[in-house]
């Protein structure tokens, strides 16, 4: 007899994927203006002005400080009590994120890099909601942990390579915890979101420069 | 130790305990009484099926889970359930489960069995408090130190506590077969009313020396992991079930795991867990019929080992 990783989970496929629906239903009408600021934020990331940029990265700190207050600190944490802690972690980041954009700007996005970064980010929002067979399920980078996690890391390669590791921290840890829980739970195709997180951080982390 | 309860017997026994205005319909119309075994230490009478909650009650505050959970608590209970085991390791499972019992209005059929998880040994009132207030009962039936962490500390107070008539009953746990021979040591050593351990048709360690050592001491003795959390099904689930399986009272692989822990006689109860109506109603149809003699209980293991 011996512990096998899906021993030490201690909830459901189910639960897990409701958190999805859960999230998005009490968002509410408010979906639209989280599906609107990721909207704002491309255009921001390709905007000649250093400010508009900057502000491209609060609005990604505000969103990890939603994930944390909403999916993780009201509906994950009570199911899975580390997320708790993570959670903090979660609002640490979105000081840090404000804090960094504060004392050097992000390079300007170019707009391929871009548009290819937004298609690869709509497909993967999808992989909870076709786990869950519902749209409903959607995951939306700034309202939920994984998507915001991989947004927050393409985007980091905005910054120069100096400040990416201490950022990369939480985004890192985060998405190896995720990527167990998605083993544990064999949810296969919504683990490719923390594993591409995981794999993408590690190269922007020792990409060596930045676009100017 | 083993008593199959007569109708008479059972109705009786449920008078005295004030139960009897409370008899589940199902039950009260059913042909055959519920198998049953006595508390060594205090003569109370269980249903030999209990439910565990791991990872099957732990759905935070989902309304829609939460409607589908009180379903299969219900059945549970309509069956003729009584013993539920959590911790305060399972998440929410120690909160829905007070939430549930406030809407089913059934805590005085309950034995509620919940564990002390901590590593702070000064902590054991305060997380038998929490654990009653998140349940909703005055005091728990059955109190065990999860997984014999911290267990020297916590049960010194927990056998004050019973003392004190704030608890029924003390006990310890283990699962996977850890620990084991400190578990001996405990159980030859204090005055437990329960040891909690896994068991199974994959898993029978305990039988070499814990199960024959849980009689000697009069200690109850719950099986968990009862399907070694699902992995039985898996493996002999796409195989029917044996010719013979009618002889030992069995109709369903899940009667055929759960009748063959329960026949054990150092056994008083398993404790399966599920997210599922009709996976309760199957596992509580071990609650009844026959059970398997020692031949062919060796007869169910070599089956299931074949597979
Ligand atoms: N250290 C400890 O104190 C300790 C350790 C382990 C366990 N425990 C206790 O023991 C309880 C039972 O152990 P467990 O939950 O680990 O595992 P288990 O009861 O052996 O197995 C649970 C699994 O079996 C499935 N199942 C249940 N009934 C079924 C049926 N009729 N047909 C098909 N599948 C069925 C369930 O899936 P569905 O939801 O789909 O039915 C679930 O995946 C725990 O809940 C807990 O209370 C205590």
């Amino acid at each position: 007899m011996d512990y096998a990783l899906r021993d030490l989970l201690m909830f459901t496929p189910e639960v897990y994927l409701r958190l999805f629906i859960r999230v998005n239903e009490t968002l509410g009408p408010w979906l639209a203006v989280v599906i609107a600021g990721l909207a704002v934020m491309g255009g921001l990331l390709v905007h000649p002005a250093t400010a508009a940029r900057r502000l491209a990265f609060m609005v990604m700190a505000a969103g990890w400080g939603l994930s944390a207050a909403l999916f993780m600190a009201r509906f994950y944490a009570p199911i899975n009590w580390p997320v708790g802690w993570l959670a903090w972690a979660f609002a640490g980041q979105a000081l840090l994120l404000v804090m960094t954009v504060l004392r050097t700007p992000p390079a300007r996005a170019g707009g391929l890099p871009l548009t290819v970064a937004l298609a690869v980010l709509s497909v993967m929002s999808l992989t909870t909601a076709l786990a869950a067979g519902e749209w409903a399920a959607l995951a939306l980078p700034g309202a939920t942990p994984d998507m915001t996690v991989l947004t927050t890391i393409l985007m980091l390669a905005l910054l120069p390579r100096g400040w990416r590791w201490g950022l990369l921290i939480v985004p890192l840890l985060w998405c190896l915890f995720s990527l167990l829980t998605h083993w544990a739970l064999g949810l296969w195709r919504p683990l490719g979101v923390p594993a591409a997180g995981l794999v993408l951080g590690l190269a922007i982390g020792c990409w060596p420069r930045r676009r100017e | 130790m083993l008593s199959s309860m007569t109708r008479r017997r059972f109705l009786a026994g449920l008078a005295a305990a004030g139960l009897a205005s409370r008899l589940p319909p199902a039950l009260a119309s059913a042909g055959d009484s519920p198998i049953t075994r006595s508390i060594p230490s205090s003569g109370e009478v269980l249903p030999v099926i209990g439910m565990g909650t791991w990872r099957t009650f732990n759905v935070g505050t989902d309304p829609g889970l939460l409607d589908q959970r009180a379903r299969v608590l219900e059945v549970f209970f309509e069956r003729g359930g009584r013993v539920v085991d959590s911790s305060p390791m399972y998440g929410s499972s120690e909160a829905v489960m007070g939430r549930l019992l406030a809407r089913l209005g059934r805590r005085e059929a309950l034995f509620a069995a919940s564990k002390v998880w901590t590593r702070d040994e000064d902590e054991t009132r305060e997380s038998v408090q929490r654990s009653a207030d998140l349940w909703g009962v005055g005091r728990f039936d059955l109190m065990q130190v999860h997984n014999l962490l911290g267990w020297e500390g916590h049960l010194e107070t927990l056998k004050a506590m019973k003392a004190a008539g704030e608890l029924r009953h003390v006990g310890v746990t283990t699962s996977h077969g850890r620990r084991h021979d400190e578990l001996e040591r405990i159980m030859a050593r204090e005055p437990l009313d329960f040891v909690q351990l896994t068991y199974n048709l994959l898993d029978r360690d305990a039988e070499a020396r814990l199960l024959p050592l849980a009689r000697e001491r009069g200690i109850a003795v719950i099986a968990n992991r009862p399907f070694q959390g699902g992995r039985l099904f898996e493996r002999c689930q796409p195989h029917p079930l044996p010719g013979w399986a009618e002889d030992a009272g069995v109709s369903s692989w899940a009667e055929f795991f759960l009748k063959f822990i329960v026949s054990h006689p150092a056994l008083t109860c398993a404790i399966p867990a599920t997210t599922r109506v009709e996976h309760m109603q199957e596992n509580m149809g071990a609650l009844h019929g026959r059970l398997p003699d020692e031949a062919q209980r060796r007869r169910m293991a070599d089956y299931v080992a074949s597979l």
